[in-house]
This record gives C-alpha cells, sequence and structure tokens, in this order.
C-alpha cells in the first residue's frame, strides 16, 4: 500500500462499514471494492407514456481495484463502461450497490463528507473541448480544485499551478490563455493538471484519449503513465478498445450489455482470452502484417437492447458456442487461474495449462 | 465582450436602434431641464397644432405635447426597466435553481406554467386592480407577468449547461450547487437572458402603455403615453397630431427595443458566432 499525505482527512470521521462475502482482509491492498453495483435508467414505455422500462446500464457489477495498479476497462459503445467510472466517483447515484474506497463506503456517506472524498478521487473526461469550461482561463481551470477545497490561496495557489502545468508539460506562462487557444491534445493534459491538482489516490480516465488522434493518444498515454509513477496513482483506465489499453494496463476488465464478462491481467487477456467476446474484440484488433492471415471473429447481429437483454447470459444471441445452458443460467464471475475471472459457461482458455486455441 | 460590441456595430440595425434608444433615454432623463411644465394648462391655447412654440402641438387643455411626450417617456422607461430588472432577476434566479434542481422544478415550474396559463395582458389588469394603480405596482404586475417567460428561457439553458461536461467536471472536482450554478452556469447563459431582457423592456414599455390607456396605469394629470392616447381618442379627426405624437413615440421604442434585441440576439447567438471549432 503506498503512502498518502492526504489520509488523515479521508480517515478522521468515517465509519467502517462491513464489507460483504469474502473481501475482508483477502488482499490488503484493495482501493476500491465494488459489490453488486446496479444503474438502472428508468424511461416511459407504453402507451401514452405510462409504465417504464429500465435501461440496465450497469447490472450487477462486482470488482477490486488493487492500490497502484491500472485497471484498464474496455467495452463496446452502451456497454456502460462510462456508466460504471462515473459510478465509482459518485458522480450519478447507483440504484443498488456498493462502492467502497479504502473500505468506506462511497454511496453511504453524507454530501459533505463525499466531498472531502473527492480530492481521493479525480477523472479525467472523454472530450477534451467540452471539459474545459470557455469562459475560464486555464490557469483558473487547474486552480479550482484548490479554491474549491481551500488548500492555498494568493501567490502560493499561481505557483502550484504553474508546478502543476509544467507537470503535465504544458507551458506555465500561458496559464492565462483559454482553452480554445490550445490544441485538443493540449486541453487534455490541462484536464489532467486538474485530476491531479488534488494529489488524489485514484484516477479514473473516461476515454480520456479516444478523442485524440493517434499520435497524441500515446503521448498522453505516457503523461499518465509517468504521472502513475511520480504519484503513485491508480487508475480506471476507460476505453472502447482493446489496443488502447494494451500499453497502460496492468489488468483489464472487459463489459458487454451492463455485465463485466472478463478480468484479468492483461497479457493473458491478450494471449488467453476465456470470453467469447473478448476474443472476438481481440480478433478486430488490426495486425500490422501483410501475411498474417489469422481467421477473424465477426460477430453477428446488432448489440441486444438493455432494456430487455436476453435471458441467462447476454452474450449467448451472438456467441458461437452458445448453448442451451446458456439462455437458461446466467454466468457468474468466477476464476479460472490467477487472478483470471470469466464469466462464461464454457471459457475458451481453461484453467492453468491446457489451451484450446 | 469586445468582440460582442465591435460585432453588433457592424450591423446597421443595430447602430441604427441603438442610436434610437440612446435618444430616447436621453431626451426622458433631460426633460426637467428643457421641456416646458407639462402640466401648465393654457385654455386660450388649447389643441394647436405644431407650430415654433408647441413643436408638437398642443392638447385639449393646451398642455404642450412635447413635453408631455417626454416626461411620459420618462415614466414608460422606468417601468420599462425597471420591469425586465426585477423580470430578469426573478426568472434567473428561480431557472437557474428549477433548472439544476429537480425537487425545485417539480414544485416551481408547475406553478409558474399555471402563472403563464393567463395572457400576461390579463394578469397584469388583475394584479394592477388588485394592488391599485401606481408606479410600484405596475412594476410588480408586469414583472410578475413576465416572470415565467424569462424563468423558462433560463430554466431550459441551465437543462443544457448541466450535461455539460466542464458542469460535472466541477462535480467531480467537489464544487457545490450554488458555486456551480453561478461561476460554470450562469456565465454560459448569460446571453439569452440579455436577449429576453430586451424583448421585456419593449413588451413592458406597450403593456404599460395599454394600462394606462385602460386607466389602470399611473393617474392623471401625469402624462403617459397610454393616457395621452385614450384622452386624444375623442379628438382624433380634429387634432390629429394629439394621437400621433404619443403613438410614434410608442412605435418607435417598442421597434428600436426589438431590433435591438434581435441584432443582439444574432450577435450572441451560439450557432452565428461558434461552430468553426468542434
Amino acid at each position: 500500500m503506498q503512502i498518502d499525505q492526504d489520509s488523515v482527512a479521508v480517515q478522521e470521521g468515517l465509519k467502517i462499514i462491513d464489507k460483504p462475502e469474502t473481501a475482508q482482509g483477502e488482499q490488503p491492498d484493495h482501493l476500491l471494492d465494488v459489490y453488486g453495483l446496479r444503474k438502472y435508467f428508468p424511461i416511459r414505455d407504453g402507451k401514452l407514456g405510462r409504465g417504464t422500462v429500465n435501461v440496465r446500464a450497469v447490472d450487477d457489477v462486482s470488482f477490486s481495484i488493487f492500490a497502484g495498479e491500472t485497471l484498464g476497462l474496455v467495452g463496446e459503445s452502451g456497454s456502460g463502461k462510462s456508466t460504471l467510472g462515473r459510478l465509482l466517483v459518485r458522480l450519478m447515484p447507483e440504484t443498488s450497490g456498493q462502492v467502497l474506497f479504502e473500505g468506506q463506503d462511497l454511496m453511504s456517506l453524507p454530501e459533505r463528507k463525499m466531498r472531502d472524498m473527492r480530492r481521493q478521487m479525480q477523472v479525467v473526461f472523454q472530450d477534451p473541448f467540452g471539459s474545459l469550461n470557455p469562459r475560464f482561463t486555464i490557469g483558473e481551470i487547474v486552480g479550482e480544485p484548490l479554491r474549491v477545497h481551500r488548500i492555498s490561496r494568493g501567490k502560493e495557489r499561481a505557483a502550484r499551478v504553474s508546478e502543476l502545468l509544467e507537470l503535465v508539460g504544458l507551458d506555465p506562462s500561458r496559464k492565462d490563455r483559454y482553452p480554445h487557444e490550445f490544441s485538443g491534445g493540449q486541453r487534455q493534459r490541462v484536464g489532467i493538471a486538474r485530476a491531479i491538482a488534488l494529489n488524489p489516490k485514484f484516477i479514473v480516465a473516461d476515454e480520456a484519449v479516444s478523442a485524440l488522434d493517434v499520435s497524441v493518444q500515446s503521448q498522453v498515454i505516457n503523461l499518465l503513465m509517468d504521472l502513475q509513477r511520480e504519484l503513485g496513482l491508480t487508475y480506471l483506465f476507460i476505453a472502447h478498445g482493446l489496443d488502447v489499453v494494451r500499453h497502460i494496463s496492468d489488468r483489464v476488465a472487459v463489459m458487454y450489455l451492463g455485465k463485466l464478462v472478463e478480468i484479468a491481467p492483461a497479457e493473458r487477456i491478450f494471449t488467453t482470452p476465456a470470453h467469447h467476446y473478448t476474443s472476438a474484440l481481440l480478433s478486430a484488433l488490426p495486425v500490422p502484417d501483410p501475411h498474417n492471415n489469422r481467421e477473424r471473429i465477426v460477430l453477428q447481429g446488432e448489440v441486444p437492447s438493455p432494456t430487455n437483454p436476453p435471458s441467462g447470459c447476454r452474450f449467448r444471441t451472438r456467441c458461437v458456442r452458445a448453448e442451451e445452458l446458456c439462455s437458461k443460467e446466467e454466468p457468474i464471475l468466477h476464476s479460472i487461474g490467477e487472478n483470471h475471472e470469466v464469466a462464461c459457461h464454457f471459457p475458451l482458455a481453461q484453467p492453468a495449462t491446457s489451451e484450446m486455441r | 465582450m469586445r468582440t460582442t460590441v465591435a460585432g453588433l456595430m457592424r450591423r446597421p440595425l443595430a447602430v441604427v436602434s441603438l442610436a434610437v434608444l440612446v435618444a430616447v433615454v436621453l431626451a426622458a432623463v433631460t426633460a426637467p431641464l428643457w421641456a416646458a411644465d407639462p402640466n401648465r394648462i393654457n385654455v386660450a391655447q388649447r389643441l394647436v397644432g405644431p407650430s415654433a412654440s408647441h413643436l408638437l402641438g398642443t392638447d385639449n387643455f393646451g398642455r404642450d405635447i412635447l413635453s408631455r411626450v417626454v416626461t411620459g417617456g420618462r415614466i414608460s422607461m422606468l417601468i420599462g426597466a425597471s420591469v425586465s430588472l426585477v423580470a430578469l432577476l426573478l426568472g434567473t434566479v428561480s431557472g437557474l435553481l428549477a433548472g439544476y434542481y429537480r425537487a425545485v422544478d417539480r414544485t416551481l415550474s408547475r406553478f409558474l406554467d399555471g402563472l403563464m396559463a393567463f395572457p400576461s395582458f390579463l394578469l397584469a389588469i388583475a394584479l394592477v386592480g388588485a394592488l391599485g394603480p401606481s408606479v410600484r405596482s405596475e412594476i410588480l404586475a408586469l414583472s410578475i407577468a413576465y416572470w415565467p417567460r424569462i424563468m423558462r428561457v433560463v430554466r431550459s439553458s441551465t437543462m443544457q449547461l448541466r450535461e455539460e461536461q466542464y458542469v460535472e467536471a466541477a462535480r467531480a472536482v467537489g464544487v457545490r450547487g450554488p458555486s456551480i450554478l453561478l461561476r460554470h452556469v450562469l456565465p454560459n447563459a448569460m446571453a439569452p437572458i440579455i436577449i429576453q431582457g430586451t424583448f421585456v423592456f419593449a413588451e413592458a414599455v406597450l403593456l404599460d402603455a395599454s394600462l394606462s390607456f385602460l386607466g389602470l396605469g399611473v393617474a392623471p394629470p401625469a402624462p403617459t403615453w397610454g393616457n395621452m392616447l385614450a384622452d386624444s381618442r375623442t379628438y382624433l379627426s380634429l387634432a390629429p397630431w394629439f394621437s400621433i405624437f404619443p403613438g410614434l413615440a410608442i412605435v418607435v421604442t417598442v421597434l428600436a427595443l426589438n431590433m435591438f434585441g434581435d441584432a443582439l440576439r444574432d450577435q450572441l447567438d451560439p450557432h452565428s458566432t461558434r461552430g468553426s471549432v468542434g
């Protein structure tokens, strides 16, 4: 567990909540534990707008994030990955479930305690154009967390803002400029500077590089990795493609239709994926080799509606391996090797040695 | 801000309407310095047409129409400005709250929907009738009549801005609700608020004239554009200038305000100014 100067503020006055099931003392360095997290968005349906149905954006998701690691979270649009990221830092209310941050249940914290807690967890947003208020200078944007939490003032704050800008590779002399005077990559650096201003432990990078072009993507990813090393950060790195998370992630989690379908160390995900959806995602990655004639798995059909997901396994409607069992019984996330969990009745990779592919 | 002003100056309609407005306001404000006493009765000089001594003629009591029009303008401008200010204040505060907090929206918006069900003219008549005719009650009545309109505009901008990522980012940083509204939402919603302000100003001037035309506004003998028009009806064929000049004052002022509002909207509208980015 890394040492953090700010932990005093977090710990005071916060009660420890009984963790359900296995979490207790199993692995001491859990930064974040998620249990049965659900987020349903009710939408009107039926005649005259009566009756509601739920969009199950996140449906019974449980996992942990270890201190100091980067957990990559991938899934296609609408899989619920961004919703999950927002729930973890309580940017929206959950439907049910728990998020424990160093043992504290965030969901039950009163608003004021949660605001203190925000010093520990920050977000880097997807849209480098939308995430910065066009009427603030970048100095004001980076300084806002310091202002809100009354951390420093006057010259001291200005010095800290300059330091932060320098840390993310921006010229501090430009801090009185407005966001529209910067490029997408630079704006994303401003967003990162704002996120690290409070010395957080945990950062959700919500598709932080998806809107950038490829050459800038790698710069920003490298910056995030450098900062992680220097500041001892823990990341949840959300992306919609596996290729982006490959470089930065220690572990990778795959989401499909509101469910976590597989979670494993990054190299295992790429070498021996266990879920049929993961392997389909992998086969979609372009390989820069003209002689590579590997077989592409092309998924049939569309992602089913999250208002009315298929019974049993949600992937069964598009899965090549689906059997009757898959429609009857929902596969639960279970371990098939060290740190490798999959929610599939007929996983591809077998535990331990044997490999099916 | 500087670009807004510069942009407005490139629009002929904006320049003309602004010049007219400045002239009207200037005339109204400085009236006591140069205009004759608007209430001085001169029976010998009744219904005299425009002449050198009475540039716009006289009315049925021999009072100077020019000084009555500019003095009436003082009241119209005062009421127009006060109403747009009070209505903007009420509408902005309630609109911000209703747009951001769902609970406020559910109660306050339904109440204002009810208020909106009445035509603003009828509502103003009823309120002035209940409060008694005076400048203050007229300002109050008109402000309440226009409040829901501004509130709706602010509410919809707020609801839109609330979903902006920088607002979410501010929440993630730990900024409180009121601070988000004042620092992040309001400055970005200023344009439609100002534009609505000019339109409410124009309509308040018109509605004020209508109210005093009906005898519900400021009490005679104090001149208002509305009561001058009402008095002049009888003499329309005999002394047309008695009707024409107060009527012209209303038309010119309201038209200038509306034109200026339009120009301002064209200038501030995000679709015409932005769009090169993103």
